[in-house]
């Protein structure tokens, strides 16, 4: 009897140990033993590192193992990408990123990996925000674009670095509304943003999330949401759509969230699906989308892959007609939009 | 904020075991990193904003606040002890600190420059308390033409202070560290510059395997080199430093702390600046000039206040504009933003005593730094009892670890050896290896804010010189190169015809 | 103020000469980049700031090497240069590195521990720094403390 216990005992803290129920029948769910790893490709405290961690502390519950985040900054975020896809396909690393930078890395030629090469979890939706000095004589976008066309290419326009999100929008409202700029380069989103703040740039048009707290502050004024909806910005009010002035215009923006190497164990990637699908829909996770400026997502799987290929239209044909694309979007197989 | 509130605070803080506690094990994480070449502060704070995200904000705030403090100090015990900073900021430390222990003071360095580290993080903090609005301002007034000063000023002065009689050899390290910052995409156009094709050179040298390569592997081979048996007796009945001993230097420290509360202040400028800044200033002020390098004790408490300093001066625009003065201030940033308290100038108003509880929490940080480091003086100075053949493998190890630890590429460990080797011949040629290093952390910030300012006025470079801050800059750097050109022979006439401009030519 | 240079002459020859080759092959480098295309004009060339750093460090390597020749002519023979470069360590310089790179190389070919343990061993006794009894205590403490520290407490990935 009492060894007919123990036996009952110790099948069922090893069931708990290896995650097995007994009994159950089919694949069996994949569960972490050790440590998770998400290489963030970018340095602490930008965007992507901050929607990383917040995702990797609510993702750690339900998955019941500890999830360590790395940097490995670099070359635009394309080293640390090639690092998670050197890495063994067991599940325990992964990345996280923007859609447009893991868009931008085959069309600027930095790696062989398309954005179809992984799979992506987003939680996060950032739209680009045009943005002056509070004190600046431009009033609105109709301003920007005749201060733009009476100073032909002496407008200055900050942004986080070629082929940027932000250097993206401002191609975008350049091929839109006809006119010249002149693009100043700042080592990330928080810089070329601080750049505008300190009156050495004129005009930024980085994401929402990297500017929300300046427009709070009422130290930059915002002109316009790149995007056909208007945002609303807790504590700052409504941001109008850009599209009220440049009816057609082509929405920029981005989505964040972690990615997986798209030839992962199918048990593996379900088991992150539904860590993930937990982690999406926490308080946590909406009121920091909220307070960011940003849009609530939980998008993964074909949902998710689908929105990014949009995404790869424009942004890699935006990048082809800006002439930084060193392959064609055509050559990778992407339709123009 | 009164003082009052500020005094209500520490006394909660005091009085919460839990508090004290966190604080205690934060201190002392903070300093096992912090020793540890390799290890920085940065990387102490990024894993651990990760371990405290389950804890309420107040809890994990003060875990890392007690970490950066305890980081920031505990690097000069490596830098004393054997001659390898343990973190960038205590590259001066090493100057005055490794001599002192070589001539059998190794506990008195320690004591000295952990009470030097104390009141420099203390000074910083009452800066913080008292201007933070209004230093946060200053911080705007840095645009690409300064950061580019910034940067060739801070490769003059390391070079003419490591190089004391040759300080052409000085400003030649510090050109090659720039040169090798170069290699990767550049941070304008992402252009691949001397990349041959390769991914890993795409990002460039990281900047940790190239410290710790430099001086750790370079220590490393150095010591081999010699055959001989070195260990050093060290006195221990004289850890804590007298009181009338520290007052003595109250000139260096009150300076100091001022300069490296400024540096901290200025974005992107961190720890390291500051200590040599506080260092070349003393140094310049101080009666006995030829001490310095050799085991000067005001040497050590200059360096030692200023780079401490500058953490509660890289807090203030944190605080004020969410803008990182250091680079482990854009950890505790990012940490403060994932926990709700979104740094900027809306912080004071929607949380009102959130910068009274974060100077007290830096205050008892500080203090708990103190006595922890203070205890472990005696067992730490018993490494230099071990012959250093049998010590030196056991470093590699770490270094190797250190390498590879932070982004886990085993390029970097490649990255290492070769900055190592680079290091030791330079060393061995009579070249510091401060400058390399210096050159190498301000290389983008010199190369990216000179083409910035260029193209922000269309090749204009009338502002260089017109601009209040620049202008001040210049002066001070031609002043150093002027001053320190009593270059052996011949080229000290040529320079001069050639009316240099600072860091030789640029 | 020639007392320090004299003595070094051999060895600022050396280095301005090995500097002056690597700045040179940075300049050219720099300057085989374009200098103008539709993104950017010589104001913000990526080949901009290399070409002037190397530009000035050729120029520093070159006046180095040049007091070295003046000061080396002054002097008389030495003895041969192996002789001198044994003297120097420089044996052990490269039994150094040839341990310390088999050691990255075998990273991540063999688990950590074990290769920390070998490691340690065979560079304190190759060098006499104590015991083989101490080394071998050493090796083991070394190794099971790194690891733990680092895979435990630190959670960093460890090859």
């Amino acid at each position: 009897m009492t060894r007919l216990a123990t036996t009952v005992i110790l099948m069922f803290l090893v069931a708990g140990l290896i995650g097995v129920d007994p009994g159950q029948a089919g694949p069996a769910p994949w569960k972490p033993a050790r440590p998770i790893t998400i290489i963030v490709p970018w340095a602490a405290g930008g965007s992507t590192d901050m929607t990383a961690r917040i995702m990797a502390s609510q993702m750690e519950k339900p998955l019941g193992q500890r999830i360590v985040i790395i940097n490995s900054p670099g070359a635009g975020g394309a080293i640390g990408m090639k690092e998670v896809w050197d890495r063994p396909r067991d599940g325990y690393t992964w990345t996280a990123n923007s859609s447009t930078a893991a868009i931008s890395y085959a069309v600027l030629g930095q790696l062989d990996l398309t954005h179809r090469d992984w799979l992506y979890f987003y939680s996060l939706y950032a739209p680009n925000v045009i943005a002056v000095r509070a004190d600046s004589p431009i009033k609105d976008v109709k301003g920007l674009i005749d201060a733009m066309k009476a100073r032909p290419g002496a407008v200055t326009v900050s942004s986080a670095g070629a082929g940027s999100s932000g250097h993206l929008a401002a191609e975008t409202f350049r091929l839109a509304a006809g006119t010249t700029y002149r693009h100043i380069a700042y080592a990330g989103g928080a810089p070329a943003v601080v750049a505008a703040v300190a009156g050495e740039v004129e005009v930024v048009m980085q994401l929402s999330m990297e500017a929300a707290e300046m427009l709070r502050a009422k130290r930059l004024r915002a002109l316009a949401v790149m995007s056909s909806t208007p945002l609303e910005l807790d504590g700052y009010g409504t941001i109008p759509a850009i599209t009220t002035i440049i009816p057609n215009f082509a929405e920029t923006g981005s989505y964040f969230g972690v990615m997986v190497p798209r030839d992962l164990p199918a048990a593996v990637v379900a088991a992150v699906d539904e860590a993930f699908q937990f982690a999406a829909d926490t308080f946590t996770l909406r009121s920091f989308a909220k307070h960011m400026g940003t849009a609530h997502a939980s998008l993964s799987g074909k949902r998710a892959s689908d929105v990014t290929e949009a995404k790869a239209r424009r942004v890699a044909w935006t990048l082809f007609d800006a002439g930084l694309a060193k392959r064609s979007p055509a050559e990778l197989g992407i339709p123009k939009p | 904020m009164t003082p009052w509130t500020l005094l209500a605070e520490f006394t909660r803080l005091v009085t919460n075991p839990m508090m004290m506690f966190l604080v205690l094990l934060g201190g002392q994480v903070g300093i096992i990193f912090g020793m540890l070449p390799g290890l920085t502060a940065t990387m102490a704070l990024s894993l651990l904003t990760g371990l405290t995200f389950g804890l309420p904000v107040e809890y994990a705030i003060a875990v890392l606040i007690a970490t950066y403090v305890g980081a920031i100090t505990g690097g000069s015990r490596s830098a004393v002890l054997i001659n390898i900073p343990g973190t960038p900021a205590q590259a001066a430390v090493c100057l005055d600190g490794y001599p002192l222990a070589m001539q059998g003071r190794a506990a008195e360095a320690i004591g000295l420059s952990v009470t030097a580290s104390t009141l420099g993080t203390l000074f910083g903090v009452s800066m913080l308390a008292v201007f933070a609005p209004l230093l946060g301002q200053v911080a705007l007034k840095f645009g690409s033409w300064e950061f580019f000063w910034l940067a060739i000023f801070g490769i003059v002065i390391a070079g003419s202070l490591t190089a004391p009689t040759d300080p052409i050899k000085g400003w030649m390290a510090g050109f090659l560290g720039l040169l090798m910052a170069t290699v990767g995409l550049d941070g304008i156009h992402a252009f691949p510059r001397f990349t041959f094709g390769r991914v890993e050179l795409q990002a460039g040298f990281a900047l940790i395997p190239v410290l710790v390569g430099a001086y750790g592997m370079g220590e490393i081979l150095s010591v081999m080199r010699r055959d001989e048996r070195l260990v050093v007796e060290t006195n221990l009945d004289r850890v804590i430093p007298r009181v009338r001993e520290v007052l003595r230097h109250w000139r260096h420290i009150l300076r100091s702390g001022l300069i490296g509360t400024t540096i901290g202040v200025i974005p992107g400028v961190g720890e390291d600046i500051a200590s040599w800044v506080s260092y070349d200033t003393a140094k310049r002020t101080s009666r006995t000039p030829e001490q310095f390098g050799v085991g000067s004790i005001e040497g050590l408490i200059a360096a030692e206040t200023g780079d401490n300093a500058c953490i509660g001066g890289a807090m203030i625009p944190v605080l004020t504009l969410g803008v990182p003065g250091s680079a482990p201030a854009a950890v505790l940033l990012a940490a403060l933003t994932i926990h709700g308290l979104q740094p900027g100038p809306l912080l004071v108003l929607k949380h009102p005593h959130v910068i009274a509880e974060i100077v007290a929490i830096f205050v008892a940080a500080t203090l708990a730094v103190f006595i922890l480091s203070l205890i472990f003086v005696r067992p730490m100075v018993r490494v230099l009892l071990v012959p250093r053949q049998a010590l030196m493998p056991i470093v590699y190890v770490l270094a190797v670890v250190g390498s590879y630890a932070i982004a886990a590429r085993q390029f970097d460990v490649y990255v290492m050896l070769a900055f190592g080797l680079l290091g030791f011949l330079l060393q061995a040629a009579g070249f510091p290896v401060a400058p390399l290093v210096l050159g190498f952390i301000l290389g983008p910030m010199a190369d990216d804010n000179l083409r910035r300012a260029l193209t922000l006025t269309a090749g204009d470079p009338t502002p260089f010189f017109t601009r209040p801050i620049s202008a001040i800059l210049v002066a001070l750097s031609a002043l150093t190169v002027l001053s320190r050109t009593p270059l052996p022979g011949w080229v000290a006439g040529r320079f001069r015809a050639l009316r240099p401009r600072p860091g030789g030519a640029a | 103020m020639n007392a320090p240079a004299s003595r070094s002459a051999p060895a600022d020859v050396a280095a301005g000469l090995a500097l002056g080759v690597l700045s040179l092959a940075f300049l050219v480098g720099a300057l085989r980049m374009p200098m103008h295309t539709m993104h950017w004009t010589w104001l913000n060339a990526p080949g901009l700031v290399p070409a002037v750093l190397a530009a000035v460090l050729l120029a520093q390597a070159l006046a180095l090497m040049l007091r070295g020749l003046r000061h080396l002519r002054a002097r008389s023979g030495d003895a041969g240069l192996v002789a001198r470069a044994l003297q120097w360590g420089a044996g052990r310089v490269v039994l150094t590195l040839a341990l310390a790179l088999a050691f990255a190389f075998l990273m991540g070919r063999m688990p950590f521990a074990i290769l920390t343990a070998f490691f340690v061993f065979t560079m304190t006794v190759a060098f006499r720094g104590t015991t083989a009894w101490k080394a071998a205590a050493s090796a083991l403490i070394t190794a099971a403390a790194v690891t733990w520290v680092f895979t435990r407490v630190f959670l960093v990935p460890l090859p």
